[in-house]
């Protein structure tokens, strides 16, 4: 079933109707709090600096709004990641916060396409270092020496953590079911 | 010192990918529940540490 990412709840494209993320998977008989397609959490709508943002710490329901006829459950994450937009339907609301604690598929699947993205910018960092460090001149031989040893270092340990947070993201589907 | 300042920016930037990454990866090991991913998120995130603490090192020698 195709989605549509409206601001505040995800709408069925052939049948124009908001749906509900815990149960839809029911629907197409993949059961309640199964995985959804990867990403789809990560392209819900965020809405920054509206609501209260949670202090770090378990995930809970904060604030409850209307839309669509859905309650739209407000989970608190982490301060940096603002709030996550859930559209429930009432009946998936009760149980909610346990459903949402058996999916973190989305979250994880966003925060290791994060990590991954952080990789990158990390080993870009590190060659443009690298070049700039080659052209400096005000180090004396032995801060030179510490720096490219450390350089070294990091760009080998990076290297390795980009493989590993590589093989992360191809296989998440399978690893974020037993989360 | 316009190289140095140079370079102190780019470290600065650089550790704060890796304080980003090392959050990230305690994060991501604070929910994990699969051991075997536990225990590789941990690795990564120890390595991660290490590397804030060796950016910090070479924002002290430029500086």
């Amino acid at each position: 079933m195709q989605v549509q990412i409206l601001s505040r709840a995800v709408i069925d494209r052939q049948t124009g109707v908001p749906v509900c993320l815990f149960c839809r998977p029911a629907r197409q008989g993949a059961g309640r709090g199964a995985r959804y397609p990867a990403g789809l959490h990560s392209r819900l709508a965020l809405m920054q600096n509206v609501f209260e943002v949670a202090a770090d710490g378990p995930p809970r329901s904060r604030n409850i709004g209307y839309s669509g006829g859905l309650v739209l459950a407000f989970f608190g994450l982490a301060r940096e990641n603002y709030q996550w937009i859930y559209g429930l339907c009432a009946l998936c609301f009760q149980g909610g916060e346990e459903a949402w604690m058996k999916d973190k598929a989305g979250e994880f699947g966003s925060q290791i396409s994060a990590m991954a993205k952080v990789e990158e910018q990390i080993a870009v960092a590190l060659a443009a270092t690298a070049s700039q460090i080659a052209r400096a001149e005000c180090f004396d031989a032995e801060q030179r020496s510490e720096i490219y040893a450390i350089l070294g270092t990091m760009k080998a340990d990076s290297e390795a953590h980009r493989h590993l947070v590589g093989r992360w993201v191809n296989d998440r589907t399978g690893r974020v079911t037993d989360v | 010192m316009f190289e140095q300042a140079s370079l102190a920016e780019v470290f600065g930037a650089l550790l704060a990918k890796e304080q980003q990454a090392a959050k990230l990866c305690a994060d991501l090991e604070a929910k994990a529940a699969d051991p075997a991913f536990r225990q590789e998120i941990g690795q990564l995130r120890r390595e991660k540490q290490r590397h804030v603490e060796l950016t910090q090192r070479l924002l002290e020698i430029v500086q």
